[in-house]
């Protein structure tokens, strides 16, 4: 499988173009390309500061957030009910080659 | 909105009016021989799952009495879990103002900031350069005794592997080793005092302060020298005025300090279960990957880290019991994780079984920032103690030495010692 490329819109509103790896969830494609994602739980649906923003289109294609996931996200700066997911949770997919993903405010 | 389920439920005040408090721990009717559980360890809990089995059965929301205030543990793991979902309640600033720039003492937002400083130094990708540099230290922290037929796990193999480790990692001198070992020890006491009510060792404050001249020297040193290691990097913060002077000492130290015993005890808990469970040095030797199974139901089985201290802001229900706002909580990762609600049998080490989600790194926002690299200190002993050993047991003569006193965070082993044979092909 190739690498996914990825846009990422951080919190000063930079862009950054990055290579997604079909090994890597979203939020390890960010952690590893240096953005400021914290990350803090390692990836286990538990703390938020890997909270991004889809485009609705985009958002729209992808399955249910899971009841953990919900959980944290209403309570996250900034929520979308139609955008916002945990970067942590999205494996890699052909699906999503070339989409733009901006990084949510930190609290 | 389905998240109702696992909200925490919030106290109605019109129907409850004040609740009544639950009997103190030692009022209550625990199996003979088996004394109250208490805050500090008076050495009747130096291996406390027998104790926490009847909490979670009897009273998964204990209070226990103390000189300073009613302190409540947590032993279930669905309670458990929620609390450290939920920092907004259960509010990791037990001490204000925080004395001490130590993560485990902050909340959002300051936690974020600081966290964020030393993160990317511990990232998978980042502990991964440090591989060849643990084996080769594991190498020849065990040889050795092997070739004296055992030893004490702790001091000869589980104190040294980690100590070089974290210095690695700070980039200070393996030289000054000792020296750091002391100071480490001491800090962690003084902070026991400042920000738990413990005891101290009367020197511990002496010795706090020299340890941060210390570190300070080292960060002058390794930003000169334009280090690229855990210490270089917050030296610069530092240089660059996102860190205070005082910030960045004791961020160092808090690094140091909690990745020292933690690790150091579960090392030596490796060993242990290899010594309960034998036939698992044939089974990894001929199988090391089968090595990460071992080391995940090892954080879940014997894990270091015992208590998770919480002060809660609110009122809040757990387990059918009100605690009041303003009480200071411990949440207990290692009881929840035998929880057999949650992993059938789990008083059982058994490495094929699914450790998914279990809380030996902690859950949240406060999960084990080391976790990658105590992984990778712990998969590499246990490789290679089954690639060497063809018997590891221990020693009959001199019994399991617990961790006790100021030291309550972390429970296991403060020797271990053990005989061992090496495999012989
Ligand atoms: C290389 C060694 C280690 C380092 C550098 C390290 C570092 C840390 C740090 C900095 C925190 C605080 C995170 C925060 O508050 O944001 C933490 C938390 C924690 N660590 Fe580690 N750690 C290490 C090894 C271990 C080991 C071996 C265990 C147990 C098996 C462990 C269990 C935990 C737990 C349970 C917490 C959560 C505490 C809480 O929720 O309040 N750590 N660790
Ligand atoms: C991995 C990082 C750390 C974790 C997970 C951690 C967590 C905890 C927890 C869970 C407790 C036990 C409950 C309590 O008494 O509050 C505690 C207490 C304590 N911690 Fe930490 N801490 C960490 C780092 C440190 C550091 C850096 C120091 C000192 C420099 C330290 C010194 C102490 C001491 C002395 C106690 C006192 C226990 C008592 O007698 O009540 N810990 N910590
Ligand atoms: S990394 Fe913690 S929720 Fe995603």
């Amino acid at each position: 499988m190739s690498n996914n490329k990825l846009t990422v819109i951080d919190r000063e509103g930079s862009t950054h173009d990055l290579q997604w790896e079909p090994d890597q969830t979203l939020m390890e494609a960010l952690r590893d390309n240096d953005l400021p994602v914290l990350a803090s739980c390692g990836g286990t649906a538990s703390c938020a500061t890997c909270h991004v923003f889809l485009e609705k289109e985009v958002f729209d294609t992808l399955a249910e957030r899971s009841e953990d996931e919900l959980e944290l996200l209403v309570d996250a700066e900034g929520y979308q009910e139609c955008g916002s997911r945990l970067s942590c949770q999205l494996a890699f997919s052909q699906d999503l080659n070339g989409v733009t993903v901006t990084l949510a405010p930190e609290e | 909105m389905s998240a109702a389920t696992t909200e925490l439920t919030p106290v109605d005040e019109s129907l409850s009016g004040p609740a009544a408090l639950p009997p103190y721990s030692h009022e209550l009717a625990w199996p003979d021989g088996m004394a109250p559980f208490k805050v500090v360890d008076d050495g009747t809990q130096g291996d406390p799952y027998a104790h926490y089995a009847w909490m979670r059965d009897n009273a998964p929301v204990l209070r226990a009495a103390s000189p300073v205030s009613d302190v409540w543990f947590i032993s279930r793991y669905d309670d458990v879990r929620k609390a450290m979902r939920a920092p907004k309640v259960f509010s990791s600033q037990v001490v204000d103002p925080v004395p001490l720039t130590f993560l485990t003492l902050f909340d959002a937002p300051n936690h974020t900031r600081l966290r964020q400083v030393v993160a990317q130094a511990f990232t998978p990708k980042a502990i991964a350069r440090f591989e060849d540099r643990v084996r080769e230290n594991a190498h020849k922290y065990l040889d050795p005794m092997i070739a004296a037929g055992g030893g004490d796990a702790v001091d000869d193999y589980a104190i040294p592997l980690s100590m070089s480790t974290i210095s690695a990692l700070l980039d200070v001198p393996a030289s000054d080793f000792e020296k750091m070992k002391f100071w480490s020890d001491e800090t962690f006491s003084y902070f026991g005092r400042l920000a738990r009510n413990a005891q101290g060792t009367g020197t511990d404050e002496q010795s706090t302060f020299e340890f941060f001249a210390y570190l300070k020297d080292t960060m002058e040193r390794l930003y000169r020298e334009e280090s690229e290691s855990v210490g270089g990097h917050i030296a610069r913060m530092w240089k660059e005025g996102l860190l205070s002077e005082k910030e960045a000492k004791e961020l160092c130290a808090f690094v140091f300090v909690a990745g020292h015993d933690t690790t150091t005890i579960l090392l030596a808990n490796a060993f242990r279960v290899f010594s309960e469970q034998p036939e698992l040095l044939d089974r990894i030797r001929q199988n090391p990957a089968d090595a990460n199974l071992f080391v995940e139901e090892l954080a879940r089985f014997r894990g270091t880290v015992q208590r998770a201290s919480r002060i809660t802001t609110e009122d809040v229900e757990v387990a059918g019991v009100r605690i009041p706002a303003g009480a200071i909580v411990r949440l207990l990762p290692a009881a929840a994780n035998r929880d057999s609600a949650k992993y059938p049998d789990g008083e059982t080490f058994n490495i094929d079984r699914n450790t998914d989600g279990h809380l030996g790194f902690g859950h949240g926002v406060h999960s084990c920032l080391g976790a990658p690299l105590a992984r990778l200190e712990t998969v590499v002993t246990v490789e290679l103690l089954a690639a060497k050993l063809g018997s590891l047991t221990l020693n009959n003569d001199k019994p399991i030495e617990y961790v006790r006193g100021n030291n309550l965070t972390n429970s296991g082993p403060e020797h271990l010692y053990v005989e061992l044979e090496k495999f012989n092909a």
